[in-house]
């Protein structure tokens, strides 16, 4: 009972300070982007400002919407999305979790802030929203495969060194880096998987140039068109999560090394120096695949989009994937 | 409306369009089934004012036509008068409209593609343009007094002359303009994302354009040579023989798509450059108004009985004023037919079999201009910015260029 | 062809059918180089004949649009067209004039042979309450509450007083 308590707690405090990191890294996105763009930018709290605003906001609900589809589904999606942080290893600490679910269940998680914007939208009943919705689908059934061929890469590996753990849970998996594993045509494979996770980055993230069922000066911000208020809100934060958590994902498959396991730290301040080094590792991630890229492309057509993954990023990872197998095998 | 079809409204507010017309787009699935056009949300009536006012009063009206064209409007308009009043402009004055008519092509056409970058989605570009486009607006500022609203354009020559003194500034922006050109061409030219979403997307077959009448760049990236600067003698263009512009100069071929109208635009920023460096030199000396007198110019037009028509080379392509004046104070008729109201009717055949995604993009191609006038008043931190602060500043400005400062 | 034999050959064509044909030029630059403006009127019957003449010795003339105004007891309409371009220098602004009577203004489309003039007369449709033969309905400028203002008329059909404040509800006087 207590030790219930006790997560129970301790997922509070966590879904805080990751909700905190991922508006401030919105923040310092924001920022970014603007002096790429030579802007001056919003303030690094712009986020919280215009969430402080958007809860103050009145909360339209169109009236061709169907009410409770449209209001429940922004709380999904950012329930969703915190919900994911629990089961990944975040701040350098396992994941709090770690023993309810593995790598195929934060798989699906991670699908329900997309779908549940797309239910959403749908539910709005305007036309804008509808396409955009349509779109959204069709982006994401175009780069799941490329998610579930890393997944199931990395299981494989994971399955011939430690054949008696589960291979798809993040302790077997965070317990030793893939890299180490590996010889060296599994290493290309594994750069080849890694690239191609960083891919999926724009269209998770919802930004350029995959942020197509947004598409502001198409369809007019297509699935949050008729969300204000204290909906846009959620869905502004469920955005800014959803990054963070798929980043957080991403180091913990393919970057999970720990500052204090790399140079001698004094034992009191390790902890920290390990939290302070994730963010910087998922800020690196974010910046790789996510600010810079957006910054230096124009928006891609939704079939432009998911050519390009079913294709070229799915035959990437497909190439990692046998890569990985003629190591192993060999 | 059939079951599985939509229909999508972009305009009269919409992101991607910030123009007072409405597109009604019938969609199935992403392709776009039939289009219609609706225009005159903000049919403000300028020619009905201007048929009560006296010429000069109605030119600082045909400025206002256009917040982008507001020298080819003038221009155009003054053209006409002096037609009808058989008017002859001093040499000088027809070279100094053609250095202010072009210095507002390259705004105009910076100002496009960013426009036009920004229905991509590329923000980086569109700010990358706006930024490189305020030189040429300080230029025409420094020039004429005013970034806009130019107001230098005067029945039967120009107001303002370009000194000696003030060349240097000028041939500086010059000299900027050739680095940035070959910038603006690396970066519409070779860049993927923008090449995927432009090339043979709208495409408009030269026979479209000619039966539409399509005009200016929309015209040359289908392949017309048509050029009012090349075809017909206006201003001192009678002097600089001014070549139309079509892509195969670039690319050795012409398709007629998004991207060729896009390169036609960029190719004439370079055009533009060489013509204000020609008009810099040859200018011949001499007066630059007809009749420097205000009252005995407005007599004299009073006298007119006639009427008078011009064209004009506007940065998105031909227009045309018409105005017939029968002895009296204001004219009895004056028609100003704008460059995209000819464009317009071209939309339609570019955007059968397109995407959704390609709309905004498409209709911004034939650079759109449905007159528009802005009010600002900027927060500075606690202080708010009404109307006469917001006019100190500009003049501050306006006179910190003068003397030579550089912001 | 230079514009001069243009000109030749365009009167020459449409000497049956039009009147009063004027070439007026102007010259401008240092090399005075000439602009040339022709000007011909025609009638209401006749008009539609011009237009065709002119595929003759243009293909594809360019419609710039048609003008238009109440001049008392007639609504004169000026259908310009840029004839010879695409040729340096060379081109020719060539007006047409057709006097309609204030009763029964009425002319035929030209859409069948220049669609890009479809909505120069739509516009003359709307705002000076021409009825044009073969063109599809449907407004294009003006708001459907205003049918039966033609805003270019100088008679009681006009608009003499411009609305402000449209959108605190004042109504819009029809007068």
């Amino acid at each position: 009972m207590i030790e219930l308590l006790y997560l129970a707690a301790s997922s509070f405090l966590l879904i805080c300070v990751a909700l905190f990191i991922a508006l401030v890294f919105n923040g310092i996105e924001r920022k970014l982007i603007a002096r790429m763009q030579a802007r001056i930018g919003p303030p690094i709290i712009q986020p919280f400002i215009d969430i402080k605003k958007l809860f103050m906001k009145e909360n339209i609900v169109p009236d061709s919407a169907i009410p409770w589809l449209f209001n429940s589904m922004p709380a999904v999606a950012l329930a969703s999305s915190l919900i994911v942080l629990l089961y990944i290893p975040f701040a350098g600490m396992p994941a709090l979790l770690q023993n309810y679910g593995d790598l195929i269940l934060v798989l699906y998680v991670l699908l329900l802030p997309s779908l549940a914007l797309a239910i959403g939208a749908f539910a709005s009943g305007s036309s804008f929203a509808g396409i955009g919705a349509q779109r959204e689908v069709v982006l994401m059934m175009s780069y799941e495969f490329v998610l579930s061929v890393v997944a199931i890469s990395l299981a494989w590996l994971f399955s011939l060194c430690c054949p008696q753990a589960n291979a798809f849970a993040f302790s077997t998996i965070t317990s030793k880096p893939a890299w180490l594993l590996v010889g060296g045509a599994g290493f290309l494979g594994l750069i080849l998987l890694f690239i191609s996770s960083l891919a999926v980055m724009p269209a998770k993230a919802g930004k350029l140039p995959a942020d197509i069922g947004e598409a502001k000066t198409e369809i007019a911000e297509g699935v949050l068109v008729e969300y204000s208020g204290r909906n846009l809100a959620l869905l502004y934060m469920a955005q800014a999560v959803r990054v963070l958590a798929f980043a957080s994902l991403i180091v913990a498959l393919f970057l999970p090394w720990n500052l204090s396991s790399l140079i001698a730290i004094p034992e009191q301040l390790s902890m920290l120096a390990d939290f302070l080094f994730f963010l910087v590792k998922v800020f690196m991630v974010m910046f790789a695949s996510s600010i810079f890229v957006s910054a230096v492309t124009a928006r891609l057509k939704v079939d432009q989009a998911a050519r390009f993954y079913i294709i070229v990023v799915f035959l990437l990872s497909l190439l990692g994937l046998l890569l990985i197998g003629i190591d192993i095998l060999m | 409306m059939k079951k599985n079809r939509v229909q999508i409204p972009i305009g009269p507010i919409h992101p991607a369009l910030k123009e007072p017309i409405q597109i009604e787009v019938e969609l199935k699935g992403e392709h776009v089934e039939n289009v219609s056009i609706t225009l005159g949300h903000v049919h403000r009536g300028i020619e009905w004012i201007g048929l009560r006012r006296n010429p000069v009063q109605t030119l600082a009206l045909a400025e206002r036509v256009c917040g982008i064209c507001n020298i080819v409007h003038p221009l155009a308009f003054c053209t006409a008068i002096e037609n009808a009043a058989n008017i002859k402009v001093p040499e000088r004055a027809e070279y100094l409209r053609v250095i202010y008519a072009e210095l507002e092509r390259i705004h105009s056409h910076l100002l496009f593609l960013g426009v036009a970058a920004h229905e991509l989605g590329f923000d980086s570009i569109l700010h990358y343009t706006w930024l490189v486009r305020e030189k040429v607006l300080d230029v025409i500022e420094y020039l004429t007094g005013n970034r806009i609203t130019k107001a230098i354009l005067m029945i039967g020559g120009v107001r303002r002359d370009i000194t000696e003194k003030q060349m240097p500034k000028v041939r500086e922006a010059l000299e900027y303009y050739e680095k940035v050109y070959k910038k603006l061409c690396d970066v519409f030219l070779d860049d993927p994302t923008i090449n995927a979403r432009t090339r043979d997307i709208g495409v408009l077959t030269k026979k479209q354009a000619l039966q539409l009448c399509a005009v200016g760049p929309t015209a040359r990236a289908s392949g017309i040579k048509k050029d009012i600067r090349q075809d017909f003698p206006y201003a001192a263009y009678a002097d600089l023989d001014v070549e139309a512009i079509t892509p195969d100069v670039l690319l050795n071929e012409i398709r007629g798509d998004t991207f060729d109208r896009v390169v036609v635009r960029v190719l004439e920023i370079k055009q533009s450059l060489e013509l204000i460096d020609r008009c810099l030199k040859e200018m011949p000396d001499g007066p630059i108004l007809y009749e420097p007198m205000l009252q005995r110019l407005l007599v004299q037009l009073r006298q007119v009985a006639g009427e008078g028509v011009a064209l004009v080379e506007a940065p998105r392509g031909e227009l045309i004023h018409y105005i017939r004046m029968e002895k009296s104070e204001a004219p009895l008729a004056w028609k100003i037919r704008a460059p995209t109201y000819a464009n317009l009717s071209s939309i339609v055949p570019m955007l059968e079999g397109c995407e959704l995604a390609d709309v905004p993009i498409v209709v911004a191609s034939i650079d759109p201009c449905i007159a528009c006038a802005n009010r600002a008043i900027i927060a500075d931190k606690n202080a708010v910015l009404d109307q006469e602060k917001l006019h100190a500043l500009s003049v501050n400005k306006t006179r910190a260029l003068l003397k030579g400062g550089s912001k | 062809m230079n514009a001069e034999k243009f000109i030749g050959n365009l009167k020459k064509e449409l000497a049956d059918l039009v009147s009063d044909f004027r070439v007026v030029t102007t010259e401008h630059g240092i090399s005075n180089r000439k602009a040339y403006r022709v000007w011909a009127d025609t009638s209401a019957e006749n008009f539609k004949n011009v237009v065709k003449k002119l595929f003759k010795i243009q293909p594809y003339p360019h419609f710039s649009v048609s003008s238009g105004f109440d001049a008392g007891s007639t609504i004169e309409i000026l259908l310009h067209f840029a004839l010879n371009y695409a040729k340096p220098h060379n081109l020719v602004l060539f007006t047409l004039r057709v006097k309609l009577p204030k009763e029964n203004p009425k002319m035929e489309t030209i859409t069948d042979l220049i669609p890009g003039a479809l909505i120069a007369e739509k516009e003359k449709r709307e705002f000076l309450g021409i009825e044009i033969e073969g063109l599809p309905a449907g407004h294009m400028f003006l708001d459907e509450s205003l049918a039966g203002v033609f805003p270019w008329r100088r008679d009681e059909k006009g608009a003499n007083k411009i609305a402000k404040n449209l959108h605190k509800g004042e109504p819009i006087e029809k007068e």
